[in-house]
């Protein structure tokens, strides 16, 4: 493991490494959650943790990838801006910010949870990430608020839910009941995808782009997410989901 | 989901042009909805999430695909591409046998030349060029060369060229009408010619979609 | 005696009436003879007169002949094998014509002959439109004094007529020329330019500064529109084939209101069509940072912001500005917000941040009692100014920056974002090195130093309706320092005297106008008119004969007149330009740039709020969507109840 920054191994062996189709998807994955550590990682590859460990090895021996230990809790991998280009997606190239780290793993967790369960699996449903939004909206639009995830469920599911897009949002600390209550409201209202001219954001006459928010809270932060909730009305508050956060969710902290 | 592919070389997959890759049309009447719904259609297909694990590599694909295709102008720059017969700057990434190589990518910030004079309003940006030339080049070039044609006379004033043409007819089939096969007839439909090329360019619209 | 001198008139007028009768019978002859060719001669002049073509069109319409005549001397030398005599071939052609039309056959006679009779025609025809027009400006032609400026007119009519018709055409006028040059529009006439028939703006010329001056209404900001399109679609060509910066584009609309999110609408769908990827708009979508720049500087914008007065008020001024520098100049660093530096602004803050430092501390204590003022005017120019300057943002996160200014209601917070925003442009035009843009993990925009990519940007700074901020925004400071930062400065102003508050700027901006002038109508053109320079005109005077009828003799004499006739400037039409570059004027019919479909709803000029909150509590707002499908299963399965 090395500092974030510090110069990988050349890449002259990566000739030699193979990558699978898991691999491949690891690293999708990876590239849109920003970064994963390793025991998630682990999960998304349905494999040991130390055959995770072995696959970032693959990885970063390409150069497609870095790991570190960046704070509590295992090591963390990221992709390079080599190993984004190769994955095609169009992502500014940044490893994981320390601030985020123990948001950036409750998001993962999140998705883990529902990639696993078999409606999600069986309706087809896919994640679009807080990167991929954020990389559509591009260089400006920083006052947007973004979810941390969408959830979208094809028209073609068997599900009463067939068609809608989720907002998850995942909270850790308890903001100002004010902020969430705006949070809400705008994704609960916005009609335009990210990346629409900005006059296309609010249409009155348009649908809503989000058909509910999904908010995963810690113990900390739930309170005030349901008084936020509670405060926005039945109308709009019928379209907030409130849970915990799944188990794996917090990252593991030193004794 | 399948995503058309060009020839196969040696085990190397190129990838189709960024509408047969999301399964559109390549036309400029393609709007942002089409667009969204077919990604939102081979997403769901391909999505690494699914439980028997999708494809990857065509996921990769048609999520660039898509990015280059959501707005007006990148198709526009997709269409452009297939007419002029966009030139692969990058060779094919070279992965062991048995293994699906991953989707390529042209290197960030590659500056492109462009070469001719711009339509009304030309194409810019280094953008990377992330779509490989999709067939033998003579094939694409001369269908693409005749498409844009049409199409520039479609978006111009195709009365006033049509009116044009007919005047060049005319003086041809009335110089050989009245003096046969005499040097004036070559010469006048030579000038006449002349008139129409100096002429009908003003009648033609810009190369791009409008805007 | 009087019956010879009588005599001797009479004779005398025969005389002249035969020699007249027989010039004409001779180029009635002369014109039959040559009919084919005189017939084109005719029919080229009526139509150049008609278009107000230059009769150097004419010229270039017989050059443009020369195939077909090539192809039929060579028809003709391959038909009687006789290469030598190839060059009899017309004349033998025009004798075939006549023995033709004597047989009946006109028209064959007359398709026979045409290959060069056409060329020949059209040669004529320019001999004879020069001739008059050139009768015309010396004011020897037409049979009354007055018929140079009828004809002036007309033409005038004519060639706007036909500019129009130019720009008609969806093929004849590009956005940007074969070499890269900005096409702005169909030229109805030039004076002291060559006439072409686009008016084309080197790209360079476009990097230096310009000035465009108009009132309301004469299509001015569609002229900026074509320029900076212009500008953005040819500075990324360059881009892309390695020979330029990374444009960006930076407009202040200094005028503000709805039409100003109306325009800044239709910038982002033409800019974007031109190649300009992001177009933020400031400060409704972005915020920049005034707070990134340098310490020093950052003192100098924050003292310029707020208006200071003479006499006992510039010694509060001087307090201002050491209160000021010493908040910004702490040890711990510069403020990152408006929030930071205000709460600086206190006595006890400051003298413990320059605890270390017994000047500083001096100098806090000294100014303890106005501090408290101090801190009062700054927190009311932030609130005013509001968050657009408190970031996160720099000019790197677009292409392509529309800044709207308030400055019809708020001239002061106006005047004060201007001189913020010039001032971070400044800095960032400036800047050792730039780097790529990219986006944080954190969401934030942040530039990626990792990047070993140099990229220089190609700057151009269009300041609009510039006389709502002029009395304190001293853009031809900038002007002077920007040619060496790589920043081009475009002006514009209802009139001359919105230009800047003393006719001294004005002559000062105006004289750094080295890319050109663009004057649209406007009732006091003079100054500009004079600024074009002069040209040498030939002014004929005639003899009157008898009541109406003027002689053929009189005097000519050359004499200066301006370039630029402010009478024409006056009565342009909406769209119409005069574009004066160095000592000479092209009158230009401005192409409108076409956009996609308007992202506005209508006329709405702000983002459309969500609907209010229903009176009643428990109904549902008009339009929303109802309760949504029971998701709770998967949920509690997932994340539990």
């Amino acid at each position: 493991m090395s500092a974030p920054g510090a110069r990988r191994p050349p890449a002259a062996a990566a000739s030699t490494t193979t990558l699978t189709r898991r691999d491949i998807a690891g690293l999708v994955f990876t590239a849109e959650m920003y970064g994963v550590q390793l025991d998630q990682l682990a999960t998304v590859l349905s494999v040991s943790e130390q055959s995770a460990r072995a696959a970032a090895a693959r990885w970063r021996a390409r150069g497609y990838a870095d790991t570190a230990r960046l704070g509590p809790g295992g090591p963390w991998c990221w992709l390079t801006r080599a190993g984004l280009t190769a994955c095609g997606l169009h992502y500014t190239f940044a490893p994981p910010a320390l601030s985020r780290l123990a948001h950036l793993r409750a998001v993962v967790a999140i998705r883990l949870a529902l990639q696993a369960s078999d409606t999600y699996l069986t309706a087809a449903a896919h994640w679009r990430s807080e990167r991929e939004l954020r990389a559509r909206i591009g260089k400006v639009g920083a006052r947007e608020h973004i979810p941390d995830g969408e959830v979208a469920w094809p028209d073609t599911a068997n599900v009463p839910y067939a068609g809608e897009c989720w907002a998850i949002e995942a909270e850790l600390t308890a903001k100002t009941a004010s902020r969430t209550v705006s949070i809400m409201r705008e994704l609960l209202t916005r009609t335009g995808d990210y990346g629409c001219p900005a006059a296309e954001r609010l249409r009155p006459s348009a649908p809503p782009l989000h058909a509910r928010a999904l908010y995963l809270c810690s113990s900390a932060a739930r309170p005030t997410v349901l008084r936020a909730r509670d405060a926005l009305g039945p109308a709009l508050g019928a379209r907030i989901e409130v849970r915990g956060l799944p188990p794996g969710a917090h990252l593991e902290m030193p004794p | 989901m399948t995503a058309p592919q060009s020839a196969d070389h040696g085990g190397h997959r190129r990838p189709g042009s960024p509408f047969s890759v999301l399964g559109l049309p390549a036309s400029a009447e393609v709007t942002d909805e089409d667009v969204r719904a077919a990604w939102r259609r081979t997403a769901a297909a391909t999505h690494p999430d699914r439980r028997d694990g999708g494809d990857p590599l065509r996921f990769a694909e048609a999520s660039a695909a898509y990015t280059a295709l959501r707005t007006r102008f990148g198709r526009g720059e997709a269409l452009a591409e297939l007419a002029h017969g966009g030139r692969d700057s990058h060779p094919a990434v070279v992965s062991p046998p048995g293994e699906a190589p991953l989707a390529r990518q042209a290197a960030p910030g590659a500056p492109l030349a462009r070469a001719g004079a711009p339509a009304d309003l030309p194409r810019p940006g280094p953008w990377p060029r992330l779509w490989p030339r999709p067939g033998p080049p003579y094939q694409v070039a001369w269908a693409g060369l005749l498409a844009g044609a049409l199409t520039r006379v479609r978006r111009g004033r195709p009365a006033v060229l049509t009116v044009r043409v007919l005047i060049v007819a005319a003086v041809g089939l009335g110089s050989a009408a009245l003096v046969g096969s005499a040097p004036a007839t070559p010469a006048l439909i030579t000038g006449a010619l002349t008139w129409l090329l100096l002429t009908a360019r003003h009648d033609l619209g810009p190369r791009d979609p409008p805007y | 005696m009087i019956g010879s001198y009588l005599t001797w008139l009479a004779l005398r007028a025969a005389g002249r009436a035969l020699r007249t009768a027989a010039k004409v019978t001779a180029a009635a002859a002369a014109a039959v003879a040559a009919a084919p060719a005189t017939i084109v001669a005719v029919y080229a002049y009526v139509l150049a007169w008609l278009l107000g073509w230059p009769p150097r069109r004419l010229r270039r319409a017989a050059a443009w002949c020369l195939p077909m005549v090539a192809v039929f001397l060579a028809a003709q030398a391959l038909r009687t094998r006789r290469w030598g005599d190839t060059w009899r071939e017309p004349f033998g052609s025009w004798r075939q014509m006549w023995r033709l039309a004597a047989s009946g056959s006109i028209g064959a006679g007359l398709a026979g002959v045409a290959p060069v009779a056409i060329p020949a025609g059209l040669l004529i025809g320019w001999l004879a439109w020069s001739y008059r027009v050139f009768a015309m400006e010396t004011g020897t032609g037409g049979l009354t004094a007055s018929s140079p400026i009828t004809f002036d007119l007309r033409q005038w009519r004519h060639q706007v007529r036909t500019a129009r018709a130019r720009i008609a055409a969806p093929g004849a006028v590009p956005l940007l020329g074969r070499r890269g040059d900005i096409v702005a529009g169909a030229v109805i006439r030039a004076v002291q330019h060559p006439m072409r028939d686009v008016a084309r703006v080197p790209y360079q010329r476009l990097r230096s500064h310009q000035v465009v001056i108009g009132t309301t209404g004469t299509g001015k900001t569609t002229l900026l529109l074509r320029l900076w399109a212009g500008f953005v679609a040819a500075a990324w060509q360059r881009f892309a084939a390695g020979s330029g910066g990374r444009p960006l584009l930076v407009v202040l609309d200094c005028k503000g209101g709805a039409d100003s999110r109306r325009v800044a609408d239709r910038v982002r769908r033409v800019l974007r069509a031109a190649g300009a990827q992001a177009t933020a708009i400031w400060p409704d979508e972005a915020s920049l940072s005034l707070w990134q720049l340098p310490p020093d500087q950052l003192t100098t914008t924050l003292l310029a912001l707020i208006e200071q007065g003479t006499g006992a008020a510039a010694y509060y001024a001087d307090i201002m500005e050491a209160v000021v520098s010493l908040a910004v100049l702490a040890p711990c660093g510069p403020p990152a917000d408006s929030a930071a530096f205000l709460s600086r602004l206190d006595g006890g803050w400051l003298a413990t941040a320059h605890a270390a430092d017994p000047v500083a501390l001096e100098a806090v204590r000294s100014s303890a009692r106005q501090i408290a003022d101090v801190a009062l005017r700054y927190r009311a120019l932030f609130r005013r100014l509001g968050t657009g300057l408190d970031g996160p943002g720099s000019f790197d996160d677009a292409d392509v920056w529309y800044c709207i200014l308030e400055g019809t209601a708020e001239t002061a917070v106006a005047e004060a974002q201007a001189m913020a925003l010039v001032e971070l442009l400044a800095w960032h035009a400036a800047r050792p090195g730039g780097h790529a843009r990219g986006h944080g993990t954190d969401g934030t925009v942040r530039q990626d130093t990792t990047s070993t990519v140099r990229q220089d940007a190609e700057i151009l700074l269009a300041v609009d309706e510039f006389s709502a901020v002029s009395r304190r925004v001293s853009i031809w400071k900038l002007y002077e320092r920007a040619r060496s930062l790589g920043l081009a400065v475009q002006v514009s102003a209802q009139s001359w005297q919105g230009l800047a508050p003393t006719e001294d700027d004005r002559y000062r901006i105006a004289g750094t106008a080295d890319g050109g002038f663009w004057l649209l109508r406007t009732p006091y053109p003079e100054p500009v008119c004079d600024l074009a320079g002069s040209r040498r005109m030939v002014d004929t005077t005639r003899r009157l004969l008898g009541w109406w009828l003027w002689r053929s003799d009189g005097y000519s004499r050359a004499h200066y007149t301006r370039v630029v006739d402010a009478d024409i400037v006056r009565s342009l039409d909406v769209g119409q330009a005069a574009y004066i570059y160095r000592g000479g004027v092209s009158y230009v019919q401005v192409k409108r740039v076409v956009a996609g479909p308007p992202a506005l709803p209508g006329p709405a000029h702000v983002l459309p709020r969500p609907p209010a909150a229903p009176a009643q509590p428990g109904a549902p707002p008009p339009g929303a969507p109802g309760p949504p499908p029971d998701a709770g299963p998967l949920l509690d399965e997932v994340f539990g109840p």
